[in-house]
């Protein structure tokens, strides 16, 4: 366990120059923009002499290398400057929009892994059978299924004539909540599922084929308890550090669906702010989703050592 | 491109290739023909309006119908495979240039350009890369169009040749780093050859196989990643005519109008499974040599 503690330890040594990094990259966005940041700021119709006070303000005038050192100092005291738009404090920008975006994202990866569980499990007891072909070819498929046009299919053919969804919006209590990101939820996971699915199918063939479970099932162990102790542990692993290498795609599948959807997450707020041209709020988003997976690649990780020793440094 | 997991073939689908490739190439060859000859064979001019007759039901005269601007949408869904097509193989294209020739230098060199690139790589691969675009996209965006390029179209490829070569570069690393010190190379580096030559002409026409199905497969991912942020405001303006602005131009109309958006989608659906399928199929092919 020692050993494994200090892998802990490592990995986490490991991410802080990547989130240096991350932050170095989401910094650079400001600094790519033509014209003068301030005078985006401000608008046209700005005086030069207010552009310039708000320039040197903000520090624009200085050299880029005190203006990251000055970005770091701010974000480590959570000063993530205000919105141009709205002139709202970006920090409650993203306070406010947080609740939707993780109401999506757990619905999201729920679904995919109730979806490509049983999936995985019957391509893999019935190999070459129809659903295998088909699993396959769907896993190629699905990749290039707009998922925003995914959602307005949904939207067009199952909200408007069932209602029951609702075609746009955030509920304000569990209940609608959850009826709020069901769709996008299952546009999100209709991607990603056939793709974690194959994973899975491929690591429990796997597992099917070897010794210790022709011996669990010649000492009589089958069905669910086969699947669960011995198949499903075994081949989970693979599965979860593909899940998140995908969360990167995971999350901006968020952001499309948020906007296709009209859920006012992070992720619409980005694409607002995106169009409208809001630095510092493209900046702190993207800033929140780019640790996200950098965090999720961590506990990936660690998650892996958890479900399979094997894994576990020595 | 950060989805896309290149699948291994089955055992069992092997028995279907020659299919594949055919059906795939039928596929991308016919958008490819549409794409050139758009001009010839669309019915209407895609940017004309109409406003007596818009959102006009599908008839002989408009296939698809017209949209809220009395525009020709069958004309539009045609004229956008240009676009698309132009834009979406450059979004490929040049990445992989970019990355194979940075690959290939940082695994047969190694050093500190070796160095550079793998954190580059690392970094990359912990960031959610499209969003990264979006970003992006967002800061350098609103272009006019320049020379051969429309409205909207630089800044798409150029943020696309920022972070795109990553894949290449790690692919094409690994494979040149794998050949490096095999035999042939060996012996091509004892009889004298320069290392440039070497590389060239020796390591890099071997690492190229799986590259080069990469790019088939990207091909779609970009045209897919273009029209999503078209549909979002940062791609491609309207009124270009363009699959995924289309969408986004028609949204509020889509309980009545239902075919306005389902066939801008299904075209770029249906482009990116042709592609997928010549990809899977020169896949087979490279691995059963």
């Amino acid at each position: 366990m020692t050993g494994w503690a200090r892998y802990v330890g490592w990995r986490l040594l490991q991410t802080a120059p990547l989130l240096l990094a991350v932050t170095l990259l989401v910094f650079l966005i400001t600094k790519v923009t033509p014209g003068d940041p301030a005078r985006i700021i401000l608008g046209p119709r700005a005086s030069e002499e207010a552009v310039a006070a708000l320039s040197h303000q903000l520090g624009y005038d200085r050299s880029v290398l005190v203006q990251y050192a000055t970005f770091l100092g701010n974000l480590v005291r959570g000063e993530l400057g205000t919105s141009a738009r709205t002139s709202q404090p970006v920090a409650e920008v993203i306070g406010s929009h947080l609740a939707p975006t993780l109401w999506l994202v757990a619905a999201s990866v729920l679904l995919t892994a109730l979806i490509a569980v049983p999936l995985a499990w019957t391509a893999a007891t019935h190999r070459d059978g129809w659903l295998d072909h088909a699993l396959r070819s769907a896993s190629i498929v699905v990749l290039y299924l707009p998922t925003f046009w995914v959602g307005l299919v949904l939207i067009r053919f199952v909200a408007l004539p069932t209602g029951w969804f609702p075609v746009a919006g955030f509920g304000e209590d569990p209940a609608s909540r959850l009826r709020s990101v069901v769709l996008p939820a299952f546009a999100l996971s209709l991607s990603l599922a056939p793709v974690i699915a194959r994973s899975l199918r491929s690591s429990m063939v796997e597992v099917l084929d070897s010794e210790y479970v022709a011996a669990a099932r010649a000492s009589g162990i089958s069905g669910a308890r086969l699947f669960r102790w011995y198949v499903l542990r075994n081949s989970l692993s693979p599965a979860v550090s593909l899940l998140a290498v995908q969360a990167g795609f995971l999350l901006f599948g968020v952001v499309v669906l948020e906007a296709t959807f009209d859920i006012h997450g992070l992720g619409s707020t980005l694409v607002t702010a995106a169009v409208g041209k809001d630095l510092l709020v493209i900046q702190a988003i993207t800033l929140v989703f780019a640790v996200a997976v950098v965090a999720v690649n961590l506990v990936a990780d660690v998650l892996q050592g958890a479900l399979d020793p094997r894994v576990r440094p020595q | 491109m950060t989805a896309a997991v290149v699948a291994r073939p089955a055992a069992a689908s092997r028995v279907r290739r020659p299919g594949k490739l055919a059906v795939g190439l039928g596929i991308v060859g016919l958008f490819v023909f549409v794409a050139l000859l758009a001009p010839v064979i669309a019915p209407a001019d895609p940017l004309a309006q109409d406003l007596l007759h818009r959102l006009a039901n599908p008839s002989a005269s408009h296939l698809l119908g017209t949209d809220a601007l009395g525009r020709d949408v069958f004309s539009r869904l045609l004229y956008a495979a240009r676009v698309d097509l132009r834009v979406g193989v450059l979004c490929a294209l040049l990445p992989m240039l970019i990355g194979t020739a940075l690959g290939a230098f940082a695994g047969f060199f190694g050093g500190v350009v070796d160095g550079v690139v793998s954190r580059v790589i690392e970094l990359v691969q912990s960031f959610p890369v499209l969003v990264f675009f979006l970003a992006l996209l967002a800061a350098i965006g609103g272009s006019v169009g320049w020379g051969p390029f429309g409205p909207g179209e630089i800044p798409v490829i150029v943020v696309f040749a920022v972070v795109g070569w990553v894949v290449y570069a790690r692919l094409v690393r690994g494979e040149v780093i794998r050949v490096r010190d095999l035999e042939y190379v060996q012996a091509a580096r004892g009889a004298g050859l320069s290392r440039w030559r070497v590389l060239t002409r020796h390591v890099l026409p071997n690492v190229l196989n799986q590259t080069i199905v990469y790019v088939v497969l990207d091909v779609g991912l970009a045209i897919l990643a273009l029209a999503t942020l078209s549909f979002l405001g940062l791609g491609i303006p309207s009124p270009i005519p363009e699959w995924g602005t289309m969408i986004a131009e028609s949204r509020d109309r889509f309980a009545q109008q239902w075919w306005l958006i389902v066939t801008p989608g299904l075209a770029i659906a249906l482009l990116g499974i042709g592609l997928a399928l010549i990809g899977d199929a020169l896949d087979d092919r490279l691995k059963r040599r």
